[in-house]
C-alpha cells in the first residue's frame, strides 16, 4: 500500500472513528493540585462546563505545579488554574503580563480572564489545541469572573464538608445563576 | 504492515482496546427472546437485522475495561433494528447489578442505520438509554429511566410518542443539527433536566403535547445554542408563565442564551396513551 493510500484510509477511518465514538461525549481533562482549594476550584470549573455544555469532564491530580504545567504542555490535561506565585515561579518572571506572554509563547498555553483578579489572583489556563476544539469555553469560564473570592471558596468548602462537594458546588453555581 | 499497526494504535486506541473486549457481530438476520446476557459489544452490521421479541430481557454485565466510569456494554446498530415489546410484555435493557444507576452500560447506539423501530421497551442504568444519529427511527410506548441521557439524538429523522423519561440526568438530550421529526404525547418528569438542547437547534423537531414537569429545570438551553427554540403547546406544570419560566434555563437566566418559546402553553396535563401515536 502506498503512503498516499494509507493516509487516505487513515483519514476516512478517523472521520468514522469520530462519528462512532464522539457520542459518549468529548472529554475535557482538568488538572489540579492535591490541596482542598485546588480540588474545589477544579470541581467548580468541571461542574460549570458539564452543566452548560453537556461535555464530560474528568479531573487529574498532580503533586506540584511543575507537574501540572508539564501535563498541560503535553496534552495530558486541557485546563488548570494558576495563582500568581505559581505563575511567576513556573514562568521565571516577575509580572503577570510577562508570565501570560511566557505561557502563550513558550508553553502554548492561554490565560483566560482571571476568576479572581486582585490579590488572590487566580486564572484558568487552557491549551491552544483545546481552544480549537472548544472555542466557546473561554466565554463560559469567564462567567466566573468576579463571582468567586477566597471568602466564598471557604464557604463552599465548609458546605462541602457537610454535604459533599457535588451538592455544595451545584447549589453555589445555581444560586449565582450560572447553571 | 508493522507501520500500519503502529499508526492504527496511535490513531485508534479504541480499536486496539476493542481487541480485548468481546465484540459479537450480527451480519444476517437474528431474533432474540428470553434473557440475553451481554459482555462487551453487540454490533449489528449494515447487512444485519436484529429483531427482539416481546418479553426479552437484555442484561449488560458490568465491565469497564477502559475505566472511564461508564460500563463498556453496548449495542451498536448500523443495519436494522426491531424491538417488538408489548404493553404487558416489554423488552427490558438493564444491567446486572444490585442497584440500577446510570452508566452501568453504555448505550443502544443507532448510527447510520437503515431503520429502527422501538416499541414497549424499558431502558435503565445506561449512559444513554438510546442514541440515534443519521437514522430514521420510530420510538413508541417506551420508558427511559436512571440513565445519564434517557433519550439522545442528533441529525436524525425521528418520531417519539407515548414514552416516559424519568430519573435521568437529561430526559431528552439532543443536538438537532439537521434532524426532522416529532416528539409528542410523552411524559418527561423527575429528571435533573427535562429537555437539554445542546447546540444547533432550529426547531425542526417539533416538541408538542408533552407533559414536562417536576424536573429541576424542565428545559435547559445549552451554552452554544444560538437561536430561540420553539416548545409551544406543551404542559409545564404551571398555568402562569412566570412560574413556568422559573424552571427554564434560557435567556431569562443568562442574557447570552436564546429563549425557549413556550407560548401558547397548555394549562392541563395531556392525556397520554398508545392510541395517541401514529
Amino acid at each position: 500500500m502506498s503512503v498516499k493510500k494509507l493516509l487516505i484510509v487513515i483519514f476516512i477511518l478517523l472521520i468514522l472513528n469520530g462519528i462512532s465514538f464522539a457520542c459518549v461525549g468529548k472529554t475535557i481533562y482538568i488538572g489540579h493540585l492535591s490541596g482542598r482549594s485546588d480540588e474545589l476550584m477544579a470541581n467548580i470549573l468541571s461542574r460549570l462546563i458539564t452543566e452548560r455544555t453537556g461535555t464530560s469532564v474528568k479531573l487529574k491530580k498532580y503533586p506540584d505545579m511543575s507537574a501540572v504545567l508539564k501535563a498541560g504542555q503535553n496534552g495530558e490535561i486541557d485546563i488548570f488554574t494558576l495563582d500568581e506565585k505559581s505563575a511567576f515561579e513556573t514562568a521565571g518572571v516577575k509580572s503577570r503580563e510577562q508570565a501570560k506572554e511566557t505561557y502563550n509563547v513558550k508553553f502554548n498555553l492561554v490565560w483566560l480572564k482571571p476568576v479572581v483578579e486582585k490579590d488572590d489572583f487566580l486564572v484558568p489556563v487552557i491549551r491552544k489545541d483545546t481552544l480549537k476544539k472548544f472555542p466557546a469555553l473561554p466565554k463560559l469560564l469567564e462567567k466566573l469572573n468576579g463571582i468567586i473570592n477566597n471568602v466564598q471558596l471557604e464557604e463552599i468548602r465548609q458546605d462541602a464538608d457537610k454535604r459533599g462537594m457535588k451538592d455544595a458546588i451545584k447549589d453555589f453555581l445555581k444560586k449565582k445563576g450560572l447553571i | 504492515m508493522r507501520s500500519l499497526i503502529f499508526l492504527l494504535s496511535i490513531f485508534f486506541p479504541v480499536l486496539v482496546f476493542a481487541q480485548d473486549m468481546n465484540v459479537y457481530e450480527i451480519r444476517t438476520e437474528e431474533v432474540w427472546e428470553g434473557e440475553k446476557l451481554i459482555e462487551g459489544v453487540v454490533a449489528v452490521r449494515k447487512s444485519g437485522k436484529l429483531t427482539i421479541k416481546a418479553g426479552t430481557k437484555v442484561v449488560f454485565l458490568p465491565v469497564d475495561l477502559d475505566r472511564d466510569g461508564i460500563g463498556d456494554g453496548e449495542i451498536y446498530v448500523e443495519g436494522e433494528l426491531y424491538i417488538l415489546g408489548e404493553k404487558d410484555s416489554p423488552v427490558i435493557f438493564t444491567a446486572k447489578a444490585e442497584k440500577i444507576e446510570p452508566s452501568l452500560w453504555k448505550y443502544l447506539m443507532i448510527n447510520h442505520a437503515k431503520y429502527a423501530f422501538i416499541n414497549y421497551a424499558i431502558f435503565e442504568g445506561a449512559f444513554s438509554g438510546v442514541q440515534i444519529h443519521f437514522t430514521k427511527a420510530d420510538v413508541k410506548n417506551s420508558v427511559f429511566r436512571k440513565n445519564i441521557d434517557g433519550f439522545r439524538f442528533s441529525t436524525a429523522n425521528i418520531y417519539v410518542c407515548n414514552c416516559l423519561m424519568t430519573e435521568n440526568k437529561h430526559g431528552i438530550r439532543y443536538e438537532e443539527r439537521d434532524s426532522r421529526g416529532t416528539i409528542h404525547f410523552n411524559e418527561i418528569k423527575n429528571n435533573e433536566i427535562g429537555i437539554f438542547p445542546v447546540i444547533k437547534s432550529e426547531s425542526r423537531v417539533r416538541f408538542e403535547y408533552n407533559n414536562i414537569y417536576d424536573n429541576e429545570y424542565n428545559i435547559k438551553i445549552g451554552d452554544e445554542q444560538k437561536k430561540d427554540i420553539i416548545y409551544s403547546n406543551n404542559y409545564f406544570e404551571f398555568s402562569e408563565e412566570q412560574k413556568i419560566r422559573k424552571k427554564i434555563y434560557d435567556k431569562s437566566k443568562d442574557k447570552n442564551l436564546p429563549s425557549a418559546i413556550i407560548k401558547p402553553f397548555l394549562n392541563k396535563k395531556v392525556k397520554l396513551g398508545e392510541h395517541r401515536c401514529q
